[in-house]
């Protein structure tokens, strides 16, 4: 604060404290306090670990290199690396390929069947990591069900799935629909009437979209080609599944601190890991946003958002869809397929029986990921709603920093988080390992940023005067927040929320760290099942999670379609 | 003979799955060089009759003529009738340069004649410092002014215009309108506008079209609009309007109790007067009482309560004359300026 | 938000009592629970448990250095355990019970202590090596086989202990220049590694290799036992073993009844669980079970865990480096 500031303030205390009710001197401490706790949490639970995997790589009785220097070395450790590269950026060319297209297809088209594309492409974000893996080998596994009966009597024998061909598959599967939510964002707010007119000025549907819509979709595009690397980079179960000889520096990571126990040079490898994906981060954050043209013009005029296409251009968008949804029913349909076999691969007669071994072997796990779901959920939702609220709405110092470092979890790739968890929260001060705290509180932080920036864009759009007649009546920041604020925001608040969840119960590359013998988790025991061949309990298992998942975020959108009507009547 | 519109008719299916029509039975002709406006509140069907000029929406019946020939079925890009959107719809992406440049760019007119087109447009509308700008870096009436220039450099027979000056004040609202009205006279261009603004159509409009749900009310220049308006609801949208009984019978009219000497057809029911049309007269043939009334600085804006009317009446400043509510207040209608229905 | 934070801390907090002790296991996550079942019902004691290969087990102790988790680490090969003694990570407990062990099956001071005894053997597929034209491999060079090229599986001999035991066993059967000839050889004849020792078995169960090198306990359970058309077989000039273990975690939370825990499993109540998933117990008094394989049948080398774990590091160093170039 300036001298200024501080002189004036003080003129305004003597003054208020004489004059007015002093409610509204303490409208500021509640802040202060509130913007110090949350500063001290993101430096606890965010940077903190970081700062330790950071500084188990470079600090072994002194400062060092060596690790680095040992890493970049070996072609062991640099193999992994160029692979790791390789792939994320493969992934995030095809995903954002597709999303895009899917994107087009349900904002700018009269596709038939537009709610199923919809629903196609973002069906995989509510599955686990690799149950898409576990498909690829039910179906073009040496022994899978295509390679046997197709792959092989027509090209011949020495297809494999295993290594780039087969992650780049599961991985784009698994990740499109990121892309997609990104573009549907992005086509969402491009005013319609600007192809209008386009048109009107003489040009042809297919410039149009050369020379206006795809321009104004750049921004978009490198946003999603990043965000994509960064998740296929941080990806951890799929490769562990499906990588083959194909290393991938995530897994490297893992097996490097869990089978050589050698923390220092896992943690090298973690930041090796860390770097591009923070380079990803911050390159899309402040320089991709910040050239964004898309704007809402707020009253858009009336317009059909809907134009019609050449056959060509109709044959080619609906053979992206068809191909990407028909993979979808496929590999999906073989999961289902798999959780009703008796013994996948020799005995493939019809069983419910792995649905109730399947539950009874697991009914611990699925007993404390639900509580620990539960609990870390409403959490996470009020973690966001308050960083975003502040952000947006608050004027302190270190604003910016705040907002960095709350989305910085979704850089950085699970498995440093992992081990920097383990590293940071094993001893006192912080000893946290073996409780179930440090599984909500890695819940929490893990997936905070996804409900503050649907909180901060929900927010943007809710006009400040609201809050401020709120304050002009005598309420204070807190009491704002939670009387007007929380209320107009809960639709985006429980969407958030209900996605928070499913992440919950889908998560593995970071928690598989830190679950302990009195708290474990479902995904973790799913991994554990594949690993040792249940196949088929992992098959019952990762349907039922699936619906489950869909069945929350479905009564959800139910809720808030209800809610939403009831606002406007 | 420019435009013209045949028998048009446009329905829609609304989410529910029912028909909706939005244009009925439109019959229009637009001739070379002249400013038409469609008028009417919103969800009248003017937009849509615009759209279906410009080529956005296709006509469920009827069809579109340009210089005689059917355009019913050409497409947006095919027909060079250059619009100025509402939202102006400049391409963020584009210098302003670029924008305005882009229609002839799409002509496949070469380099030089597009920078010496443009150029001349610019300079005309006065965006010359801006030239290099981006969209959001200007101001409403500067975007608006790009929006302009980024259709009158196509040199268009027709221009079309969706409400372009709604989303300025006041005071700009009034300049562009004339600045408008100028060019379009200037280049003998042929305009068909779009406003819910009467004021707005009346100031620049050579023809107005007034609609309502989806009919044509009245086609007019302003003055007959204004005058002689053919609905009661032309009557209420044009202007402010007082609408009586008229009892007629054997050539004797009387209106309000009072008689009035005008030979009008038998079936007319209805009389129009409009308030600046009534004479405060202390010797005037009705008295009523003031029931509200406001100072407006050059008038005086007064309701009167006689027998079960309410009548609207604008009185001219005159003297130190008040009028206060509960008052007692003679006039009479000026025979000349009644208008009956 | 007040009852949020409540909640919080009720269920950070619950869950730990005087009564229970947590463990973790680096047998299979099912066969655990069947163990783990037993004893709570023997004892009364509440086992909270945590299922890890091997390595992962010894790298998380090694991690919880300072503030110990779990109280004993059952199951997983002794080479690890060795490696674990020396890094200090265990605490010697001699069982109470009335049998001596060999010294290779137990530390000398009792850090840890063998539990079960499991050879080295291939899981071969049935369907799969028919269709290939050979026969399963009855000796170490069979797998070497250009019929077999693509189709054999094992782990990575720094994640999984029977992946090491494997690694180890070639090298002191064959001696360092042949043996790392033979395991280059061998390198390009498999698939691609696995984390965990007995995927291989199921990889050969569902055919997605033809034949999978694992623990024979592992093989009989996952192959045949869980129904896959796998056959056993072991390599004529002989093949190493495993001395699967549990021990005492120094400084651990509970460590009354972890000693409890390991005084069970040492008993012949404890072990003679174990036939049932096909492992052969090293307590004297259990004689295995039709069907399941025992010492005599197998032609074992003399396999030395204690020079195994000295040289782990450097093994898998060399071993990296073999498989890379």
């Amino acid at each position: 604060m300036s001298k200024q500031e501080l002189l004036s303030n003080g003129r305004q205390q003597l003054l208020t404290k004489s004059l007015a009710p002093k409610k509204i001197v303490d409208d500021r401490k509640p802040l202060y306090l509130l913007v110090g706790v949350i500063f001290l949490l993101l430096f606890l639970f965010i940077l903190y670990p970081l700062f330790k995997v950071f500084w188990m790589s470079v600090y072994d009785d002194g400062f060092t290199l060596n690790n680095y220097i040992k890493f970049f070395s070996s072609s062991f450790n640099l193999t992994p690396l160029w692979n790791t590269l390789m792939l994320a950026s493969s992934v995030a060319m095809l995903g954002t390929f597709i999303g895009y297209v899917f994107a087009y297809v349900v904002t700018r088209t009269r596709f038939v069947g537009k709610r199923f594309v919809k629903i196609f492409g973002t069906f995989p974000m509510i599955s686990p990591p690799f149950v898409i893996s576990l498909a690829a080998i039910i179906l073009l596994g040496q022994n899978g069900v295509l390679t046997r009966n197709i792959i092989s009597p027509i090209f011949g024998e020495g297809f494999s799935i295993y290594g780039f061909k087969g992650l780049l598959l599961v991985e784009t599967m698994s990740y499109f629909p990121t892309a997609f939510l990104i573009f549907v964002g992005v086509f969402s707010a491009i005013d319609p009437v600007l192809e209008d007119a386009a048109h009107n000025m003489g040009a042809s549907p297919s410039k149009t979209f050369r020379e206006i819509i795809f321009p104004l979709t750049k921004p978009g595009i490198y946003s999603s080609l990043l965000l994509l690397f960064i998740e296929s980079i941080a990806d951890f179960g799929n490769p562990l599944v499906l990588s083959g000889g194909f290393k991938v520096l995530s897994v490297e990571a893992y097996l490097k601190i869990t089978g050589e126990f050698d923390l220092p040079m896992g943690a090298t490898i973690s930041m090796v890991l860390l770097v591009p994906a923070l380079i990803a981060f911050f390159v899309q954050k402040y320089y991709v946003d910040k050239k964004s043209f898309v704007t809402l013009t707020g009253k858009s005029s009336t317009s059909s958002f809907f134009k019609s296409h050449s056959l060509l251009t109709n044959i080619f968008l609906g053979s992206v869809i068809f191909i990407t949804t028909s993979m979808i029913v496929l590999f999906y349909g073989a999961v289902v397929w798999g959780s009703f076999v008796k013994v996948w691969g020799a005995d493939h007669s019809f069983t419910m029986s792995n649905y109730f071994t399947g539950v009874e072997d697991s009914w611990n796990y699925i007993k404390d990921t639900f509580i620990l779901s539960a609990v870390a959920t409403p959490l996470t939702g009020l973690m966001a709603l308050i960083i975003s609220y502040l952000i947006v709405r608050k004027k302190f110092i270190g604003k910016g920093f705040m907002e960095v470092a709350s989305m910085l979890s979704f850089a950085v790739p699970g498995t440093v988080v992992g081990i920097g968890y383990i590293l940071a929260f094993n001893e006192s001060p912080f000893l946290l390992t073996g409780t179930s705290a440090i599984i909500i509180i890695l819940f929490i932080f893990r997936n905070m940023p996804v409900g503050i920036r649907s909180s901060i864009a929900s927010l943007k759009q809710l006009d400040p005067a609201i809050e401020e007649a709120a304050m002009n009546l005598g309420a204070n920041t807190v009491t704002t927040l939670k009387d007007i604020t929380a209320p107009l925001l809960a639709p985006a608040f429980f969407s958030g929320v209900a996605y928070s969840f499913v992440r919950c119960l889908t998560a593995i590359s970071a928690i598989i760290f830190v679950v302990s013998g009195s708290w474990n988790l479902l995904t973790v025991s799913l991994l554990g099942q594949v690993e040792n061949g249940h196949l088929s309990i992992a098959c019952a298992i990762c349907v039922l999670l699936i619906l489950t998942a869909g069945s929350i975020l479905g009564i959800m959108q139910f809720l808030i379609y209800r809610k939403g009507i009831k606002q406007r009547d | 003979m420019s435009l013209l519109i045949r028998d048009l008719h446009k329905r829609f299916k609304t989410d529910d799955g029912k028909d909706f029509s939005a244009l009925k039975n439109i019959n229009l002709e637009i001739t070379d060089g002249e400013f038409f406006t469609l008028l009417g509140p919103s969800g009248c069907g003017k937009t849509t009759l615009l759209r279906i000029i410009a080529g956005f929406e296709r006509p469920s019946e009827g069809s579109l003529y340009f210089n005689g020939n059917d355009i019913s079925h050409k497409a947006v890009y095919e027909r060079n009738f250059p619009m100025v959107f509402q939202s102006y719809a400049l391409f963020p992406h584009m210098s302003v340069l670029e924008n305005i440049g882009y229609g002839l760019k799409q002509k496949g007119v070469d380099k030089n004649t597009i920078n010496k087109k443009v150029n001349r447009i610019i300079e005309m509308t006065g965006l010359t410092p801006n030239k290099d700008k981006y969209p959001h870096q200007m101001s409403g009436g500067q975007q608006q002014r790009v929006a302009l220039a980024r259709a009158i450099v196509m040199e268009p027979e027709v221009m079309l215009f969706d409400e372009p000056l709604s989303n300025l004040d006041a005071n700009l609202r009034i300049s562009m309108r004339e600045e408008i009205r100028r060019i379009q006279k200037d280049f003998g261009i042929t305009v068909v506008y779009v406003t819910h603004d009467q004021e707005e159509a009346m100031a620049v409009s050579d023809k107005i079209v007034v609609m309502n749900h989806g009919v044509i009310e009245q086609v007019g220049s302003p003055i007959e609009i204004y005058s002689k308006p053919q609905s009661e609801f032309v009557a209420n949208f044009v202007g402010q309007a007082n609408i009586l009984p008229v009892s007629n019978s054997g050539g004797n009219i009387s209106i309000l109790g009072v008689n009035y000497k005008k030979e009008i057809d038998q079936n007319l029911r209805k009389v129009i007067s409009r308030p600046e049309f009534i004479k405060i007269d202390e010797r005037g043939n009705h008295t009523g009482i003031i029931t509200n009334s406001t100072y407006l600085g050059a008038n005086w804006n007064l309701k009167v309560k006689i027998k079960d009317e309410e009548i609207a009446i604008l009185a001219p400043i005159f003297g130190n004359k008040n009028f206060d509510v509960d008052q007692k207040i003679s006039f009479s209608f000026d025979s000349n300026t009644l208008h009956f229905i | 938000m007040k009852y949020l934070l409540i909640l919080f801390f009720l269920f950070s907090c619950s869950k730990s009592n005087e009564n229970t002790v947590n463990i973790y296991s680096s047998v299979d996550a099912k066969e655990t629970a069947h163990y783990v079942k037993k004893f709570e019902k023997d004892t009364g004691i509440k086992v909270n448990w945590v299922r890890m290969s091997t390595g992962e087990t010894l790298a998380r102790l090694l991690a919880e250095q300072n503030s110990p988790q779990v109280s004993v680490w059952f199951g997983g090969t002794s080479p690890e355990f060795i490696t674990a003694t020396k890094k200090g990570l265990l605490e010697a407990y001699k069982p109470a019970v009335n049998y001596e062990l060999d010294v290779n099956q137990r530390d000398k001071d009792y850090h840890w202590t063998g539990i079960y005894f499991g050879a080295i053997g291939f899981a071969t597929n049935d369907k799969i090596i028919k269709e290939l034209g050979v026969s399963p491999p009855q000796s170490w060079n069979d797998l070497l086989r250009p019929e077999l090229k693509g189709k054999v599986s094992m782990a990575y001999p720094y994640t999984s202990g029977t992946a090491y035991t494997v690694v180890s066993s070639i090298l002191q059967m064959m001696g360092e220049e042949k043996g790392w000839e033979f395991i280059k050889n061998l390198n390009g004849q498999i698939h691609h590694y696995n984390k965990s020792g007995s995927a291989a078995v199921t990889q050969a169960g569902i055919g997605e290799i033809a034949v999978g090198i694992s623990f024979s306990h592992d093989i009989l359970k996952k192959g045949k036992g869980a129904g896959y058309p796998v056959t056993l077989s072991f390599p004529n000039e002989g093949t190493g073993f495993e001395v699967g273990s549990m021990a005492l975690v120094k400084n651990g939370p509970n460590n009354t009844l972890g000693k409890k825990f390991i005084d069970y499993f040492a008993s012949t109540k404890g072990q003679s669980e174990f036939s049932k998933y096909f492992r052969v117990a090293l307590n004297p008094a259990i004689t295995p079970k039709e069907g399941m394989v025992k010492r005599s049948e197998v032609n074992l080398i003399e396999f030395d865990a204690l020079k195994a774990a000295n040289e782990q590091a450097r093994v898998i160093e060399q071993w990296k480096t073999t498989v890379t170039n």
